[in-house]
């Protein structure tokens, strides 16, 4: 899902560059201290999961995880996972540095699209919230794919059908991450479950610790 | 009785320690989850690597992504030193192509792999220089040279056969290479490094270290007023 550098066309890049930085302003800003060490794990099992490949047909497509950072970070999600691309553009030289705006967007909107559709539902009864949360991991992927097909518009033309290519090449990872995230949300809820960012409430860390302790 | 109260009592002990070990178990899960998939075979994608090199009077080229899956059916943009396009392409279920050589520019190879993945490769002028020179043009000036130190024996015949002789060994050469080329750009098809990967998540420690100091020297310099 990482685009590479010199497929995109400079109006499409400098909106993603944009639209990454005001995402990632308000991701700093609603990411307050506490939450620091919890953005920096996920982050770190981002750009971990992105080694781990599903082979597909012609191509072959990664793990993505963007659901369940989503879920557990809210708008936090822009800067942990514009680390996670910057380095993985350094690093394994996963998409680039012209593209990491564009790349970042195509992450992060969707885990903060599905923390909003989702993020409510998780606080609900077990079997409830597994299957929100499979539903976070599935569409979390989707609309990454959705978004990737959108960002070609201008130089692969045909929207519908890059669209399909990538939708269908990432369906066995949309069902991968939607059990992993399912069973993340369940293992969390037994655990922790004032782990999960609430939409709506600045800080859902803060008032279980409190009383859990 | 002793046996119920120790079954009732059971659950509510694994629960509390649970929570104890909340984020740590959550990494751990997290992680082994991640193994676990790992277990498939697996090909990175999101890097293309290309490889051309020249053969004869032909260029080949290799497209792979990183991990070695073939690039097939990718799109092949051959560039001269201006931007022009020279030639295009499809790669076959190998990830190979193949095109003539026609003049002595360097080249920029592009392929475009779908969904936004592209790679390339460029060919030096030295990489190109010897080869396609047509035999015609080097006869004359080569005829002379190596005439000179014996010239008895000197005889169109005998130049003509060191052509072929020329000719022959760059044949042999090139047939006996083509391993080494193949070997060349499989070994290009490197996956991250485990330092690579370990550089990365030490990065990110340290980004949530700096973001920790950060906050302490903050408080720290609240309450000293106080």
């Amino acid at each position: 899902m990482h685009i590479s550098e010199g497929v995109l066309s400079g109006p499409v890049l400098v909106s993603g560059m944009i639209l990454a930085a005001a995402g990632t302003t308000v991701g700093l800003k609603r990411l307050d201290y506490d939450k620091v060490p919890r953005a920096g794990i996920l982050s770190a099992a981002f750009f971990v999961a992105s080694l781990i490949h599903v082979p597909v047909g012609p191509s072959s497509v990664h793990l993505i995880l963007n659901g369940i950072v989503g879920l557990l970070l809210g708008w936090g999600a822009f800067p942990a996972l514009l680390v996670a691309l910057i380095l993985q553009a350094l690093f394994f030289q996963f998409g680039g540095l012209t593209t990491l705006g564009v790349n970042t967007v195509i992450m992060a909107a969707p885990a903060i699209i599905c923390y909003s559709l989702f993020g409510r539902a998780v606080h609900g009864a077990t079997r409830k919230a597994f299957a929100a949360a499979f539903a976070c991991g599935f569409l979390a992927v989707f609309f990454s794919a959705l978004l990737a097909a959108l960002s070609l518009i201008g130089t692969e033309e045909k929207f519908f059908k890059v669209s399909v290519l990538l939708l269908t090449a990432h369906l066995p990872v949309m069902i991968i991450e939607g059990i992993v995230t399912a069973f993340c949300v369940a293992f969390l809820k037994k655990v922790q479950p004032g782990m999960f960012a609430r939409p709506g409430m600045t800080d859902p860390v803060r008032g279980e610790k409190g009383g859990g302790k | 009785m002793t046996i119920m109260t120790r079954r009732m009592n059971r659950p509510k002990f694994r629960v509390a320690r649970m929570r104890r070990v909340g984020p740590v178990g959550f990494v751990l899960l997290l992680s082994a989850s991640l193994v676990l998939i790992s277990g498939v075979p697996a090909a990175l994608a999101h890097r293309v690597n290309v490889f051309a090199w020249v053969q004869g009077k032909r260029v080949h080229v290799q497209a792979a992504f990183s991990g070695g899956k073939k690039v097939r059916n990718g799109t092949v943009r051959v560039y001269d030193s201006k931007g022009a396009l020279v030639t295009e392409g499809t790669t076959n279920v190998k990830g190979e192509f193949s095109f003539g050589l026609r003049h002595k520019e360097p080249l920029r190879v592009v392929v475009l792999a779908g969904a936004g993945h592209r790679g390339e490769w460029t060919l030096s002028r030295e990489e190109l220089s010897e080869e396609p020179e047509t035999p015609a043009s080097h006869s004359p000036g080569g005829a002379s040279t190596d005439t000179s130190p014996v010239p008895g024996k000197s005889s169109p015949e005998a130049v003509l056969s060191r052509e072929e002789l020329r000719l022959a060994v760059e044949k042999a050469l090139d047939r006996k290479l083509k391993p080494f080329y193949t070997l060349l750009a499989d070994s290009l098809n490197r996956r991250p490094s485990v330092p690579e990967i370990l550089g990365g998540i030490g990065y990110i420690i340290g980004l949530v270290g700096l973001a920790t100091y950060l906050r302490y020297r903050k408080e720290g310099k609240e309450a000293r007023p106080e």
